[in-house]
């Protein structure tokens, strides 16, 4: 087989079976499921959409190349509405029922993703021929889940094919409604997914539809600061401020030998998971860099505040102990008389 | 107080009632791709809320006369596509000339403007003979409905991609078509909706 041939089979594969616009790429849903209910309603929307994706694919290739995204995006859609107009004409005229019944999604082909999409991915950066390609590949593939789907939907939905009726004992009614398309859908796209994977095992048709982004979302960013703590004016920042020189203490604890009772290391962790989630709860808020500055001083500040009177605590403390051991002394001289002294040297030496 | 009950009515009819993406399939594709990549969901939800809203009210406003009301079907979609191309061109100016937005968030106005949901707007405002409070509303209403509908399937992406228990066969896109199928479901039977149409 030629180059030429290999590169054309790839490119059916592509953008018919692999990358199947309506079932792995979840593009032009809206008219397939809400327009794809009888196989007349089928033909219309297949043919209509199939037409507009190869006029405007070509179109795009040979004239809008040098122009920018964002003109070529309305260009696409007066396009599509210029070569809908003569085919909703023509249809009125053919099968006027059926064309009435199809009601705003024949205008509203003019703007389908499907075009948008696949002009922007392929026709713009490829050539002729292999645009052509694609444009026939995707625009049949699209045209024939459209056709099963309008047939097993008339049959199912409404015991008829082609308007004649089939007389089946049931009809499941719900198929012909939106969540009945969907569902189908669900399911044809199923089928053609096993049979892709046994046929062609390399290829990975769910990467048409990328998930990786999933876990990044904003509903994350919501969810933490519905979970963090409402604190609009700060008052929990003071009570977070104690985690530095709890973490000080930490430090000097390690580096001298501590004299804490069981009961007091115990008590520590919990206040540091405390302190630790105020300190996560008000995260949000410290990101922004601008506020970060002024929030570090005031940390700083009142750390400062906190070890004076942490000193002024332990004077007192020494004035205390001071204070009370000579009273205890003279307590001591008094029961004892003079045998105190001499115990008390003895003890020292 | 009939204004602002016309406007509640038509944006809780887009939203809940019948919710235009689940029970309509408008702006479905959108959705649906914008559930998987939802980081720019914000800009986009807000440009397509921006253009249905705005695109409704010209649209009904120019319904106001005689002449135009009576234009049939096709001479309706090209006004109601020439607002949308206009209003595009116009938000497209000011995104990238007056408020200098981001490239990304640039190439987001096209896929908001051109899409079903917004081009449908004006259709149902026309066959509905709605007024100008309620064209308000099913634009708000529409542009919120997108949210609801992103946020869900996206909640429900989340899960599916974490199941371990789904068939290879149904993993990706068929799981999320049938996930789809059920809340469409869902909101069918909010709406009340028989079963024949």
């Amino acid at each position: 087989m030629s180059e030429r041939q290999n590169r054309f089979l790839k490119t059916v594969k592509n953008s018919a079976v692999i990358h199947n616009p309506v079932l792995f790429e979840a593009i032009g849903i809206a008219p397939v499921v809400a327009m794809a209910i009888s196989l007349k309603s089928a033909i219309i929307l297949s043919v209509v959409s199939a037409v507009e994706l190869v006029i405007i694919e070509l179109f795009a290739c040979l004239l809008l190349k040098h122009l920018k995204r964002s003109i070529r995006m309305p260009i696409y859609a007066i396009l599509g509405m210029a070569i809908n107009i003569p085919m909703y004409m023509l249809f009125k005229f053919i099968i006027p029922n059926e064309t009435a019944n199809a009601g705003i999604f024949l205008p509203l082909l003019a703007v389908n993703s499907l075009i948008a999409l696949h002009c922007e991915r392929f026709a713009v950066k490829h050539k002729l021929s292999e645009t052509f390609t694609d444009a026939v590949s995707a625009g049949a593939s699209y045209a024939f889940v459209i056709l099963v789907l309008g047939i097993v939907r008339e049959v199912l939905g409404n015991g008829t094919f082609y308007g004649i009726k089939l007389n089946l004992p049931v009809k499941l009614s719900g198929l012909i409604m939106p969540f009945g398309g969907f569902l189908l859908l669900g399911f044809m796209a199923a089928v053609l997914k096993s049979i892709i994977n046994k046929k062609y095992p390399d290829a990975k048709p769910e990467e048409a539809f990328d998930l990786s982004e999933i876990s990044q979302s904003h509903i994350v960013k919501i969810k933490n600061i519905l979970n963090s703590d409402f604190d609009p004016y700060g008052e929990n920042e003071d009570e977070a401020e104690p985690v530095l020189n709890i973490k000080k203490a930490k430090k000097e604890k390690h580096d001298k030998p501590s004299n804490t009772t069981k009961t007091e290391k115990n008590k520590k962790p919990e206040k540091r998971k405390n302190s630790s989630r105020k300190k996560r709860a008000s995260a949000p808020v410290s990101s922004d860099t601008a506020r970060e500055k002024p929030r570090a001083q005031k940390i700083s500040d009142s750390a400062d505040n906190y070890l004076k009177d942490f000193e002024d605590m332990l004077a007192d403390l020494d004035e205390y102990k001071n204070k009370y051991s000579v009273d205890d002394e003279t307590e001591q001289k008094d029961k004892t008389g003079g045998a105190g002294e001499n115990e008390k040297g003895g003890d020292d030496e | 107080m009939s204004v602002v009950s016309d406007l509640l009515s038509a944006a809780l009819y887009a939203l809940v009632l019948s919710n235009l993406i689940f029970t309509g399939g408008y702006g479905a594709s959108e959705a649906v791709r914008m559930a998987a990549k939802p980081k720019q969901l914000f800009p986009l939800t807000m440009f397509i809320t921006f253009f249905s809203t705005t695109s409704s009210i010209i649209c009904v406003l120019l319904d106001q006369y005689p002449k135009i009301r009576a234009y049939n079907e096709i001479i309706h979609s090209i006004i109601f596509l020439g607002v949308i191309v206009v209003l595009y061109f116009i938000t497209l100016f000011a995104a990238v000339v007056v408020l200098k937005a981001k490239k990304r968030t640039v190439s987001k106005i096209a896929i908001s403007a051109f899409n079903t949901l917004v081009l449908a707007i004006p259709f149902i405002n026309s066959r509905s003979a709605f007024g100008f409070a309620e064209a308000i509303g099913l634009g708000l209403g529409s542009g919120l409905a997108f949210i609801v509908a992103v946020l869900l399937v996206n909640f429900g992406l989340r899960r599916l991609s974490q199941n371990e228990n789904i068939p290879n066969c149904f993993k990706g896109t068929p799981a999320i078509f049938i996930y789809v199928s059920i809340l469409s479901l869902a909101f069918a039977g909010i709406s009340g909706k028989g079963l024949t149409l």
